[in-house]
C-alpha cells in the first residue's frame, strides 16, 4: 500500500520527464546557465494517498465555479497578505482575525460558516478564503490565532521564497503546478473567487477538470533509460 | 554535446529554463519580499523523513531542506500514524531550530556567573566532578536525570554508562512524570508494558471513550482520525469523560463531568453494570482473565523515603462480584456527580456487543494518586467485555512525549529498569552483564531513587552531582521551591545539556549545548510501538553535541572507553544493534536499522520483516501461542488481571481555606515546559502566556473579570496571573485550571507531591487552592 502511490508517483515522474526532453528544442541559448540547486524529491509533490483526496479533487468538477461579480472596493488578497499569514510555503496559515471564544469557535463549527464556501463579509470588506481541505474539522489543530506580534525571543528562522508560478514548458503551454498538492486538492479553493490572490486566479475557472492540463513538476531529473 | 557538458547536465538545465524563464515574464512587479531570505524555488527542496520532534502520537514529517537549512514541513503521507496531516506544532517543527538565543558555547559558573568555555574542557570539568564525588560519597552520590525526549541511543548510553559503568542505579528520565502509572497499569495486569492494540484500532472501532484525555489538544491527529471515523460510521460515537469542559467535549457527542479521582468509581460502577445487565463477556473471562486484590488505604508518598510494595491475591469473581455491589450507580452519581443514568448509558456502551471501544487516556489517568488503579479499571472494563486485542477494540495509553516509550520505557532509562527487565531479577541482570560485556556483579541489584525521592534526596544532600539532560526538571517538578532550593544547596554540582537557556539551566554549574532533533541522527518509539528513525540533516551550532555523545566524552576521560567502544560517526547504529540484541524473540524484536531507515516507522515486535499490530490475539502476535484466540503471555498463567481497585479520596482536597481544585496541564501549541515551542513564532504568537481558566460563576462571585488578576495560593505557594474566563476550556465551579508552559508563572510551585504508591508518578491534577482578586 505504502509502495503503490511511490510507484504512481514514479510514472507522474516518466510522463514530466518526457515534457523535458521535448524542451529540448526550445534551443538552450536563449537563457543563462543557472544551475540546480539540488535534486528535487519525488515526495515533494503529492498524489491522492486516499478516497478523500480524490474527492477533494474531483470538487470542481462536480462544482463548477463561475466567475463572481465581486464587489470593486472590497479587500483583496495580495501576495503580501498571503505570505505574512504563514511560516513558510504550504505552511497552515494562521488565523488573521479576531476569535471569539465559546464551544462553536473551539471545535472549530463556526470556522466553516464562512470559509466552506467563502463569500462576502462585511466586517472585513473582504471575501473569506475557501478551505481546500473542507473534509477536515477540527480547523483550529493546525489553525492559531494571533494574539501578539512580539516574539518571546529573536529567531533566526528563514526560508525559501514561495514556489515561482508560469512553469511553462513552451510559450502557450498549460503551467505545471509548482507546489505541492497535499492538503490542497481541490484547486479552484485557492485559484478562482474573489477571495483568490489576483496573480494566480484562473482566467477559465469553469473548465473544472484542472489537472488534466495542469500536472505538478515532481522532478527537474530527465528521463534516462 | 560537448559545449554543454555531457546529456544528463544539459537536460537538466532545460528543465530550469523553461521554468526559470517563464516565471520572470508572467510575474513582473509581484513581492517575494516576505519570503525571500532565501532565494530559492519550492523544487530545490529536499524531503526527509522524520518523527515529530513533540508528542507522543509520533507523526511523520517531512522535512523539508534548502541550503543547509530545514525551511518547511509537511505530513508525510507515507507515515500510517497522520497519513499526510500535522498539528500546528508538527507544521512549524523545524523552527525550533532557529532561536537566536540557542545554546551553542560550553558554559561554566565561575564566581557566579557562566563563562563561556571550550567544550573540551568543560567535558574535563564534569568528569572531574563526577570522580572527585564517588571518591568522597560513593557512586551513589551521583545520578542522571533524563527524558522521553531522548532518543533511544541516547538514553541507552546513559543506562549503560552509569549501571554498568559507575555502578549506581541512580538513573530517572521525566518519563516518571508522565507515564510511569501507564507501566505500571500495564505490568499489573498484562505482565508487559506498552498497548496491544495499534491506531489502526481507530479506523475499526465506532465508540470512543475519552477518559480525562483532551485530544484535540494534546493528541490533535488521533482526534482528527477519530472524528473522521465518526463521519463516515454511523454508529460513530465520541463520548468525553473528564473534570472540565475542554475542545475534546465540545467535538464529542457527550461530555459528562466527574468530580476528581472519582474515575476511580466511576470505573467500578460501570463494572458492576456489566455484571447486572448480562453484558460480560462470560467466555472470554473463564479463558482469559484471573480476578485479583491489592492492598488498600496505600498512601501518598508525601513523606521522605517512602515505602510501599503491593502484595497481589487471588480471588474468586463472586468476591469481586460482592465488592463492586458498593458502586451502584446511584452510590456514583452522589461521589462523582455522574448521573447515574450516564453510568448505565456507558455500560451499554462498553457492552453492547456490536460496538467496537477504544478507551483513549494520557496524563488524566496516570497523574493520579492512584493512577496504577485507574489504569486497571479501564483495563478491566475491556477484559470483563472481551472488548481487547482485536481491530477497533482497545484500551488504549496515549503518551506524552515523542520517545517516552522508545526511549524511557523499552531501554529502561529508570533506577529499577534494565534494557531487558528489572535489576532486581537475577536472570536480566546476567543478561544485561553478557551484552555489556562486564562481570554480573557490577551490576547493582537494588533500585535506588524514584525521581521525587531523587530530587529529595539531592535537597538533603545524599546526592551531591545531578546530571540534567533534555528536560527543565526546575519549571516541572511539582511541590518546585522545594527542589530547586535543594538543588541550589551548597555542594551541589548541577550539569544540565540543553538547547535554549531555561529555568533549569539557570541554576547549573555546567551547561553543555545540545544537537536539536534533526542536527543528530536518532529513533524515537511512540505510543503505538512504533519505532521511528531520523537522519542527520542539518548541523548543530557551535559546539553543541548529540546528548548520549556528550556521555560517551565523559564516560571515556572516566576511563569506560571499552564499555562505551563506538566511533563519532557510526555511534547511533552501532548502538542500536547492540540494543536490540536485549529485545531478541518474538516478544519484542526490532527492527533492523535498515529496515528503520526504509520505512516510515516500523513496530515491535517485528518478526520476519512484519510489524505486529494487535498484541496477544493469536491471528496478529508471533509470540501468542496456543489453540484460543487470545494468549496474554506476559502473566505466568497466560491471562490478564481483573483488579479489584476500591475508590479512595486523594491527598488534598478543597477545603475552608484552600476551597478550589487546582488542576494544570497543557494547551495545543505548547509542548511542557514550553523552551521549544515558545520559541516558534506561530505558536508563542497564540498563546503567548498562561493564565488561569475560571468558571464564570466563581469569577462573578469573587468579582473577577477577564484578564483580571488573580491570586492563587496552596500550603506551598503563591501565584498571580491573569484570569481567563469562558476561554479556551472552562472548569466547574470550585476548579480553577492554569497550563504550566510559562517560565513567567511558575503553577508547580503550587503543586502537591504527591504520587502513586505502586507507580511513584506525581499527581499534578489535583491539590486545593485559595483564589482571589489580586
Ligand atoms: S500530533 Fe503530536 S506528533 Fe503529530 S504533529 Fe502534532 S505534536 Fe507532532
Amino acid at each position: 500500500m505504502i509502495w503503490e502511490s511511490d510507484r504512481r508517483i514514479f510514472f507522474v515522474g516518466l510522463g514530466i520527464a518526457a515534457m523535458a526532453v521535448l524542451v529540448m528544442f526550445v534551443g538552450p541559448e536563449l537563457f543563462d546557465y543557472r544551475p540546480v540547486a539540488s535534486r528535487a524529491d519525488p515526495r515533494s509533490v503529492d498524489l491522492p494517498t486516499s478516497k478523500r483526496d480524490v474527492a477533494a479533487e474531483a470538487e470542481p468538477m462536480r462544482k463548477p465555479a463561475y466567475v463572481v461579480p465581486a464587489r470593486a472596493d472590497a479587500d483583496t488578497r495580495t501576495w503580501t497578505k498571503y505570505e505574512s499569514r504563514r511560516a513558510f510555503p504550504g505552511a497552515p496559515p494562521a488565523i488573521p482575525h479576531p476569535v471569539s471564544d465559546g464551544p462553536a469557535w473551539e471545535s472549530g463549527k463556526v470556522c466553516t460558516a464562512c470559509h466552506a464556501r467563502g463569500g462576502y463579509v462585511p466586517k472585513y470588506n473582504a471575501y473569506a478564503p475557501v478551505t481546500p481541505h473542507p473534509n477536515f474539522s477540527s480547523c483550529r489543530q493546525c489553525h492559531v490565532p494571533r494574539l501578539t506580534d512580539k516574539l518571546f525571543r529573536e529567531t533566526a528562522w528563514a526560508t525559501v521564497a514561495r514556489p515561482k508560478t508560469g512553469l511553462r514548458a513552451m510559450p502557450g503551454a498549460p503551467p505545471a503546478i509548482p507546489h505541492s498538492l497535499q492538503m490542497r486538492e481541490n484547486c479552484l479553493a485557492c485559484h478562482s473567487g474573489p477571495s483568490s490572490v489576483p496573480a494566480i486566479r484562473s482566467s477559465h475557472p469553469d473548465r473544472g477538470n484542472c489537472r488534466q492540463c495542469h500536472v505538478p513538476r515532481v522532478t527537474d531529473e530527465p528521463f534516462e533509460r | 554535446m560537448s559545449v554543454y557538458g555531457d546529456r544528463r547536465d544539459f537536460l537538466k538545465r532545460m528543465a530550469w529554463y523553461s521554468s526559470a524563464g517563464a516565471a520572470i515574464s508572467l510575474m513582473p512587479g509581484v513581492s517575494m519580499e516576505a519570503w525571500s531570505d532565501f532565494e530559492g524555488d519550492a523544487a530545490e527542496i529536499v524531503w526527509k523523513k522524520s518523527p515529530c520532534r513533540f508528542c507522543g502520537t509520533g507523526c511523520g514529517l517531512l522535512i523539508g531542506l534548502a541550503r543547509d537549512r530545514a525551511v518547511a514541513v509537511k505530513g508525510d503521507p507515507n507515515s500510517p500514524v497522520n497519513k499526510g496531516l500535522c498539528c500546528v506544532k508538527g507544521y512549524h517543527s523545524v523552527q525550533m531550530l532557529y532561536g537566536k538565543d540557542r545554546l551553542t558555547k560550553a558554559l561554566v559558573r565561575k564566581n557566579g556567573e557562566l563563562v563561556e568555555t571550550p567544550i573540551q574542557d568543560a567535558l574535563d570539568l564534569v568528569a572531574a566532578k563526577m570522580k572527585e564525588t564517588i571518591g568522597a560519597r560513593g557512586k551513589d552520590a551521583v545520578a542522571i536525570y533524563g527524558s522521553g525526549q531522548w532518543t533511544i541511543p541516547d538514553g541507552y548510553v546513559a543506562t549503560k554508562f552509569f549501571k554498568a559503568g559507575l555502578g549506581t542505579n541512580n538513573i530517572e528520565a521525566n518519563a516518571r512524570l508522565c507515564m510511569a502509572s501507564a507501566v505500571t497499569g500495564f505490568m499489573t495486569t498484562f505482565g508487559l508494558d506498552e498497548p496491544m492494540g495499534c491506531y489502526d484500532d481507530i479506523d475499526h472501532a465506532d465508540t470512543f471513550i475519552l477518559w480525562g484525555n483532551n485530544m484535540p489538544e494534546m493528541h490533535p491527529i488521533l482526534f482528527s482520525r477519530a472524528l473522521e471515523t465518526r463521519r463516515q460510521k454511523e454508529s460513530g460515537l465520541i463520548i468525553d469523560l473528564g473534570t472540565r469542559t475542554t475542545r475534546a467535549s465540545y467535538g464529542a457527542d457527550k461530555s459528562i463531568l466527574f468530580k476528581p479521582q472519582t474515575d476511580l468509581a466511576l470505573a467500578n460502577a460501570i463494572c458492576r453494570e456489566l455484571f447486572r445487565t448480562g453484558l460480560v463477556n462470560q467466555d472470554f473471562v473463564k479463558k482469559h482473565v484471573t480476578f485479583k486484590k491489592g492492598k488498600t488505604n496505600i498512601g501518598y508518598g508525601l513523606e521522605d523515603k517512602f515505602k510501599f510494595d503491593d502484595e497481589a491475591v487471588e480471588i474468586g469473581v463472586r468476591e469481586y462480584q460482592a465488592f463492586l455491589e458498593d458502586y451502584t450507580p446511584e452510590n456514583v452519581e452522589k461521589i462523582s456527580g455522574v448521573p447515574a443514568t450516564d453510568i448505565r448509558y456507558l455500560a451499554q456502551l462498553y457492552g453492547d456487543p456490536k460496538r467496537k471501544v477504544v478507551s483513549f487516556w494520557c496524563m488524566g489517568m496516570n497523574q493520579h494518586t492512584r493512577g496504577t488503579w485507574i489504569n486497571n479499571l479501564v483495563y478491566n472494563l475491556h477484559l470483563l467485555t472481551g472488548k481487547i486485542s482485536t481491530p477497533g477494540n482497545s484500551p488504549f495509553s496515549l503518551t506524552g512525549q515523542p520517545s517516552a516509550c522508545g526511549t524511557s520505557r523499552e531501554v529502561g532509562t529508570f533506577t529499577h529498569r534494565l534494557p531487558h527487565g528489572v535489576v532486581t531479577n537475577e536472570h536480566d541482570r546476567e543478561m544485561a552483564a553478557k551484552i555489556w560485556k562486564v562481570p554480573v556483579e557490577k551490576i547493582p541489584a537494588k533500585p535506588t531513587y524514584h525521581t521525587v525521592e531523587m530530587f529529595r534526596a539531592l535537597d538533603r544532600g545524599d546526592i551531591q552531582f545531578l546530571w540534567i539532560q533534555a528536560t527543565n526538571p526546575f519549571l516541572t517538578m511539582p511541590k518546585l521551591r522545594r527542589y530547586r532550593d535543594g538543588a541550589k544547596k551548597e555542594g551541589r554540582f548541577i550539569v544540565v545539556s540543553d538547547v535554549y537557556p531555561t529555568p533549569t539551566t539557570d541554576i547549573a554549574d555546567v551547561i553543555l549545548p545540545s544537537a536539536l532533533w534533526i542536527e543528530r541522527e536518532g529513533m524515537f518509539g511512540n505510543a503505538e510501538r512504533r519505532t521511528q528513525h531520523f537522519e542527520k540533516m542539518v548541523d548543530p551550532p557551535g559546539d553543541a553535541m548529540p546528548d548520549g555523545w556528550q556521555l560517551i566524552e565523559v564516560a571515556r576521560r572516566l576511563g569506560y572507553g571499552e564499555l562505551l567502544p563506538y566511533s563519532k560517526k557510526t555511534w547511533v547504529q552501532e548502538v542500536w544493534e547492540e540494543y536490540r540484541q536485549f529485545q531478541h524473540g518474538p516478544a519484542h524484536e526490532m527492527a533492523s536499522y535498515e529496515d528503520l531507515r526504509r520505512q516510515p516507522g516500523v513496530m515491535w515486535p517485528h518478526v520476519n520483516g512484519k510489524s505486529t499490530k494487535w498484541r496477544y490475539n493469536t491471528a496478529y502476535d508471533p509470540a501468542a501461542k496456543g489453540e484460543g484466540e487470545f494468549d496474554f503471555y506476559g502473566n505466568k498463567d497466560h491471562r490478564a488481571v481483573v483488579w479489584q481497585r476500591p475508590y479512595e479520596p486523594p491527598p488534598e482536597s478543597p477545603d475552608g481555606e484552600f476551597p478550589f481544585w487546582l488542576c494544570t496541564g497543557r494547551v495545543l501549541e505548547h509542548w511542557h515546559s514550553g523552551s521549544l515551542t515558545r520559541r516558534i513564532p506561530t505558536l508563542h504568537r497564540a498563546v503567548p502566556e498562561a493564565y488561569v481558566e475560571i468558571h464564570p460563576a466563581d469569577a462573578d462571585r469573587l468579582g473577577i473579570r477577564n484578564k483580571d488578576p488573580v491570586r492563587l495560593t496552596t500550603r506551598r505557594g503563591t501565584l498571580t496571573l491573569p484570569a481567563s474566563i469562558n476561554g479556551r476550556a472552562v472548569p466547574p465551579a470550585g476548579m480553577v485550571f492554569v497550563p504550566f508552559f510559562d517560565e513567567r508563572y511558575l503553577i508547580n510551585e503550587l503543586t502537591l507531591d504527591a504520587f502513586c504508591p505502586i507507580s511513584r508518578q506525581p499527581d499534578y491534577k489535583k491539590c486545593s487552592v485559595k483564589v482571589e482578586r489580586a
